[in-house]
């Protein structure tokens, strides 16, 4: 069951991943790239990490992706059919040759009969929200704050640039 | 293996049933509410030989019509994510009551089964994650749709949903803290306690503020009035949804209505206590069992018995009126109450007062599970009745209250509620 | 300009805390609504709806319905085709083909008498011109339909005889 969700998952990032590449239109890419966090978030739930995974939706795909295809639905404007071009010999050379570089470079280092078997494991409350935020908010606590200060400073930031000008009528 | 195959298949089966149940209750109470709210009749045409239910059998005939309607699809539509989108409304909208506690427990065969689908740590974050998941099913589909009036309705969906998120997660923070937990049974639990023996410790009592910016926030994710800038008629037609017919807009149509489902149901779990019955705890509804059983029997009965009188006399007065099988609807249907009331009236011959122990644990959870439908029914219909009462808000309104008002709010909320944790904690 | 009993610049009050919050003023607004269903839902015979094809409005007596030709005492149409009702209808909507009457008091009657529903316009001018009181519009019939254009052409026959509702 494990191994299966394993590879399940990691086939949908791969296929993500891929997407990524090969879309046309730029939404469709944004589209293939949530498929593939969800599949990362997947494999994290596999590893019975839930609050890993959730955050992995919650923060890439739900928050970051949405703003990433407002963008891009914003600048990109009406669905059109692109015109296709066929794929010149040596870029197609140049995208493959270092895949298959990296590829094998992974299938040599790789231990043999690791992959399949899962022989070591991760911790037994791996993931969960309490470690997490015992880390968080024990270990790195100082930068913890520092960064939540530099994002509230953002956030203040912000609002002083939108805030409208004062006695407009009617808001 | 099979016992935990079919104890799943119940449970979600149950919510499928809870949801697919009050969509088209919910739509027949949007359209006969608002109606008796702007002192017109609303549907009361459709029936079946005469019985028409107050307009109840016009959601049946709206599905027939959609499901038998041609599909008209724009010609230069993305076609894949055109297709994709209604699905992904719908499935964001199914998903998310997996986490949802619907009753405490129920005792079958010696096992104590826990009435959730799946009981998360992690339960609200689950919920968040999926709700941020529903802006792509709209966005996707006004972009796919490839008009202005679509486009516009998914852009501004999408900003909304977006900033509203923020105040969402931001308003159950408190609520987290307080009770030391994400997982929502802990929740629902912890808010069967009472405070200084006589306050129920709901999340409202606990959480005022946070309750306020929770149900607003609630508002703009579903797209509902105040907040329907997204498919304000008036401006942009109908939204994101423009451009689709026959069963897709059916699919978004039953998705708008499935998420007011799920937003009363977080609504009550996280602030009224979910299936909790205030000063009934589990242990109380136990041991009275046998004499609240027999005195709701009873009681069942005299007002059935009541409402099949009013519609004996109403068969009285509309005699003659239609001249068609209509007449005879308020008659029959009081004559349905007269045997639900002998039927509530002869199971007092079962003897209810001396019930036994497991009838009583039955009865506890039956009236758990009752108490949360009740106040998800509600808080559905609370959705309804702020629609038909208050105007809508402007696009730039609602960004500068989510942004500038709600949003500091929550931050206020959640320190105040941290300090007051740490101080209560912490001596 | 300036209406009787209305400020020349409406002025708005500042909003005090309360009202801004936006909470109770909602409470108020459902306060009123809640008012009006309850109010409804248990005296759902007062509402104003008129359950249209069961009920109908009764129109007053001037109301023009649905064109019909009277009758002399002895069962003939009075109608002598003077032709003043089609040369006053502004929307040119009515025929008259008048042949020789066998009685020489009244010299013509009108052989077909055809109207054509669709281009009348209700104004009653055919009843105020005609000299023998021969057409008139009082049968209160508006609920006219038919499924074809021909069909809303009707002759001296249905119009002697016009107290049918509905279709044509």
């Amino acid at each position: 069951m494990e191994a299966f969700l394993f590879y399940f998952c990691g086939a949908v990032m791969l296929l993500g991943a891929i997407g990524v590449v090969i879309a046309r239109s730029a939404v469709m890419g944004a589209c293939s790239l949530i498929l593939s966090f969800l599949g990362s978030a997947g494999l994290f739930a596999a590893l019975s990490a839930p609050f890993l995974a959730v955050l992995q939706v919650l923060v890439y795909a739900g928050a970051i992706m949405v703003l990433f295809l407002f963008v891009i639905m914003m600048l990109e404007g009406p669905v059109m059919e692109t015109e296709t071009s066929r794929p010149k010999l040596w870029t197609t050379l140049m995208a493959l040759v270092p895949a298959v570089i990296i590829l094998a470079a992974v299938a040599i280092w790789l231990p043999a009969g690791r992959l399949p078997g899962f022989t070591s494991s991760v911790p037994e409350d791996f993931g969960q929200p309490m470690p997490v935020a015992a880390k968080l908010l024990g270990d790195y606590v100082f930068a913890f704050e520092i960064i939540s200060v530099v994002m509230l400073v953002a956030m203040v930031g912000a609002l002083a640039l939108a805030r409208s000008k004062r006695n407009q009528p009617w808001t | 293996m099979l016992a935990i195959v079919l104890e799943a298949t119940a449970k979600i089966g149950f919510m499928f049933a809870l949801i697919m149940g009050l969509v088209p209750v919910l739509i027949w109470a949007e359209r006969k509410g608002s109606a008796f709210i702007q002192d017109r009749t609303g549907p009361n045409r459709a029936g079946v030989l005469g019985i028409r239910l107050a307009g109840l059998i016009h959601p049946i005939a709206d599905v027939i019509k959609l499901l038998a309607k041609e599909d008209v699809v724009p010609a230069m539509r993305h076609k894949f994510l055109y297709a994709l989108a209604p699905m992904l409304v719908m499935i964001v909208a199914m998903s998310t009551y997996a986490v949802i506690p619907f009753g405490d427990y129920i005792m079958i065969g010696g096992e104590k089964i826990e009435l959730i689908v799946a009981d998360l740590e992690v339960g609200m974050l689950f919920v968040l994650a999926i709700a941020s998941l529903g802006t792509y099913g709209v966005a996707l589909g006004g972009w796919a749709s490839n008009s202005k009036y679509t486009f516009l309705g998914s852009l501004r969906a999408t900003a909304s949903m977006i900033s509203y998120e923020i105040t969402m997660g931001l308003a159950i923070m408190g609520l987290f803290l307080i009770f030391g937990t994400f997982r929502l049974t802990d929740i629902v639990a912890g808010q069967g306690d009472l405070i200084w023996g006589w306050l129920p410790k709901w999340g409202i009592i606990v959480q005022p503020l946070g309750f306020l910016l929770f149900i607003a926030s609630v508002y703009a994710e579903t797209n509902r009035t105040p907040f329907d800038m997204s498919e304000r008629d008036s401006e942009i037609v109908a939204g994101y949804h423009t451009e689709y017919s026959s069963l897709k807009f059916a699919l978004f149509f039953m998705a708008e209505y499935a998420h007011m489902v799920v937003a009363a149901a977080l609504i009550a779990v996280l602030f009224f206590g979910g299936y909790q019955i205030p000063w009934l705890p589990r242990p109380v509804l136990e041991a009275n069992a046998g004499a609240m059983l027999t005195g709701g029997l009873i009681a069942g009965g005299i007002v059935l018995g009541i409402i099949a009188w009013a519609f004996f006399r109403r068969a009285r007065r509309e005699k003659g009126w239609y001249n068609d099988a209509r007449e005879r609807e308020p008659g029959f249907l009081g004559s349905v109450c007269v045997v639900l009331a002998l039927v509530n009236l002869g199971a007092l011959g079962l003897q209810p007062w001396a019930i036994s122990e497991l009838g009583a644990s039955l009865y506890a959870t039956f009236a758990q599970i009752g108490a949360f439908v009740i106040k998800v029914a509600f808080f559905s219909w609370l959705f309804i009745w702020v629609r038909w009462t208050v105007p809508s808000f402007r696009y730039d309104q609602v960004m500068r209250l989510g942004w500038q008002i709600m949003l500091p709010a929550g931050l206020v909320n959640l320190l105040v509620t941290a300090l007051w944790v740490f101080a209560v904690h912490q001596p | 300009m300036s209406y009787k009993g209305l400020p020349d610049v409406v002025t708005t009050r500042r909003r005090n805390l309360l009202e801004s919050a936006y909470f109770t003023e909602i409470a108020r607004g459902l306060a009123v609504t809640g008012r009006h269903l309850i109010r409804n839902l248990f005296n759902t015979d007062k509402m104003p709806t008129v359950q249209y094809p069961d009920q109908k409005r009764d129109y007053g007596p001037r109301f023009r319905g649905r064109h019909r030709l009277t009758q002399r005492e002895d069962g003939s149409p009075r109608c002598v085709a003077c032709m003043m009702c089609s040369t006053v209808c502004p929307a040119d909507c009515i025929e008259i083909i008048a042949g020789e009457h066998p009685d020489p008091t009244i010299e013509k009657y009108s052989k077909e008498f055809n109207i054509d529903l669709l281009r009348c316009v209700y104004c009653g001018l055919c009843e105020e011109a005609c000299p023998c009181d021969a057409i008139r519009m009082d049968t209160g019939i508006y609920e006219i339909a038919a499924e074809t254009r021909e069909a809303f052409v009707v002759n001296k026959d249905f119009l002697l005889n016009n107290d049918k509702d509905g279709t044509l």
